[in-house]
């Protein structure tokens, strides 16, 4: 069944959307990632204008971790301190990203600057994530257990002023780091059109040392609103949110974000670090050869006024 | 299939009545003030035509003069007709050429280039042209080669190979011939520029019809369907028609909405989707 977007101005399979949505939201559920990383390129694949494309996957993303949160929530497994200290500097992140992201488009760079930024995030922590997951798998077969969380360990990070109590989270720690890491994702979210899990969730389980069981519902927390921050802007500032395009993927969207939910409840932590990671790294290799692959034709012709 | 119906009946009156002016001329006002380019052709030719071609005239109608792109839009098929009246009826139709070319809204367009840096692709130059059209359709009788010289047809504007993008540039160079290969090349691709040869067929010996596609990624805005009559290599004649594509319904709404008053446009989308994920968090409640 065809259907037209009002805003990306193309026809398009409304089932085709609706199955991307779905398979999105499934693993968006399963890895308490927002899957913008997934979506923006598959929909830029699929025809989408990518501006169209990352104004509108925000947008889907406020939906399928608005759901994605309520589950979390519901088994207490969101740390709504840390989500706050996260989102504050996620905030601020996200504003200065929309800057840059001007700047670069302006100056005809964004889409170089943004496949760059993916297949380095995408590499050095699908590797990181994968070496480490290898690790704890082998060593659970070995019959050895592996510490998920070594609460002896004093690195850098516990020497940092501002120390925070996080009760949920059962950690002490400086808000520096997470305010951060928070900044980065925002800044990372309003460039790259992604919620920024796929950065948030390593980092809170290896930078911060925070329990695995309450570190997606948190990260799933901090992307709503970060998410909803920058659809606005897209909205506000490029008029590249369709929310016919928005609502089709999220109808699948949510719906694949509560089978993950429960399917990753099945799963082992290291498993499902293991299939991210390797997730991850084949998004990395894709979007890498575009990179280096000679284009079909060296020139490109966008519509609009100049610099 | 309804939209063929009422060409086809819309055809066969042309056929009987031959006459279409009035409805160009109720058209051409409200197109008027979207674009100024191509509005200044079309008020001429439509007061002069039928004069200065000395007794042959041509008149042309469209199936439809407004076109209204509704959620199920996967491109229409625009059906252009008209009739060449010839001063007498001995005058060979061989000798008679007829050239219809459809323009779409004038838009702003950047060019970029990219040049291999360090093994990755990098935009390295690029150049702008301020007003290009954003459909640009040229359905004839027979190749353009054969009907006329290039001087002919680069004059009137006819034809991607001489369609020029230079005429509202800042600088006195004119766009390099590979930028403006890129810009035919990307708009062939996506089906915004087309070259028809032999499209226009004759129905009898004055009667001309064309089937023009317009694909679902058509710009909205306004459009000139201008056709030409040539004898002999020269332009014999000409008339102009407007069209309109607008969006209608419930695109049209979501349309204006996020262009008149993003802000809000953006924060209903935002809530709207709260909603749908808390619909979602509700029904799927685990146990």
């Amino acid at each position: 069944m065809q259907i037209y977007l009002p805003i990306a101005e193309i026809s398009i399979n409304a089932f085709v959307l609706l199955g991307l949505g779905g398979a999105v939201g499934f693993l968006s559920g399963l890895f308490g990632v927002g899957g913008g990383f997934l979506m923006t390129p598959l929909l830029i694949f699929t025809g989408i204008p990518p501006a169209v494309a990352v104004g509108t996957e925000a947008v889907q993303i406020v939906a399928t971790s608005m759901s994605g949160v309520m589950a979390h929530w519901r088994r207490n497994a969101v740390d709504l301190k840390m989500a706050g200290v996260l989102l504050a500097g996620g905030a601020a992140g996200s504003a200065a990203g929309v800057l840059v992201f001007r700047a670069l488009r302006s100056e005809g760079q964004i889409d170089l600057f943004i496949s760059l930024a993916y297949v380095l995030f995408l590499g050095v922590i699908g590797a990181l994530m994968m070496t480490e997951s290898v690790r704890a798998i082998r060593a659970a077969r070995a019959g050895r257990t592996v510490a998920a969380k070594r609460p002896g360990t004093h690195g850098w990070i516990h020497g940092l002023p501002l120390k925070m109590r996080f009760r949920r989270s059962r950690l002490y720690i400086s808000a520096i780091p997470p305010l951060l890491i928070g900044a980065v994702v925002g800044v990372l979210a309003a460039i790259m059109g992604v919620g920024g899990g796929f950065i948030m969730v390593p980092a809170m389980i290896y930078l911060l040392r925070m329990p695995t069981n309450v570190v997606v519902g948190t990260s799933l927390f901090q992307i709503l609103f970060v998410t909803a921050l920058a659809a606005i802007m897209h909205a506000t500032l490029n008029q590249t949110v369709d929310v016919v395009l928005a609502m089709l993927l999220l109808a699948g969207g949510v719906i694949g974000a509560q089978f993950g939910v429960r399917v990753g409840h099945r799963l082992r932590g290291e498993q499902l670090r293991a299939l991210l990671a390797l997730l991850v790294l084949a998004v990395c290799a894709r979007l890498a050869w575009g990179l280096v692959a000679t284009p079909d034709d060296l020139f490109s012709v966008t519509i609009g006024a100049g610099a | 299939m309804i939209r063929g119906a009422i060409a086809a009946v819309s055809f066969a009156w042309c056929a009987l009545a031959a006459i279409a002016t009035t409805a160009a001329a109720q058209d051409a006002a409200p197109a008027a003030t979207e674009t100024g380019t191509e509005t200044e052709a079309a008020a001429d030719t439509d007061a002069v035509a039928q004069e200065q071609t000395g007794g042959e005239a041509v008149v042309l109608d469209l199936s439809e003069k407004l076109i209204a792109i509704t959620s199920n839009f996967t491109g229409a098929r625009l059906l252009l007709f008209g009739n060449v009246e010839a001063p007498d009826t001995v005058t060979p139709a061989l000798q008679r050429d007829v050239v219809a070319v459809v323009r779409g809204p004038y838009e702003p367009l950047i060019i970029r280039h990219k040049q291999r840096m360090g093994g990755v692709w990098v935009n390295t130059d690029a150049e702008e042209v301020p007003a290009a059209p954003g459909f640009y359709h040229v359905s004839s009788t027979r190749p353009l080669a054969d009907i006329a010289a290039p001087e002919v047809f680069a004059e009137a504007q006819i034809g991607l190979a001489v369609l020029d993008f230079d005429a509202e540039r800042d600088s006195a160079i004119p766009l390099p011939a590979d930028y403006k290969q890129a810009v035919l090349r990307a708009k062939t691709r996506e089906e915004l520029y087309a070259e028809a040869p032999g499209a226009i067929t004759f129905v009898g010996a004055s009667l001309f019809r064309a089937e023009i596609a317009l694909p679902a990624n058509v710009p909205v805005g306004s459009y000139i369907a201008t056709v030409y009559l040539l004898r002999d290599g020269a332009i014999a004649g000409q008339r102009s028609i407007n069209l309109i594509i607008n969006k209608s319904g419930l695109d049209r709404f979501l349309y204006n909405f996020a262009q008149k008053t993003p802000f809000f446009y953006g924060v209903a989308a935002v809530l709207m989707a709260l909603l749908a994920g808390w619909i979602a968090g509700t029904v799927f409640r685990e146990r």
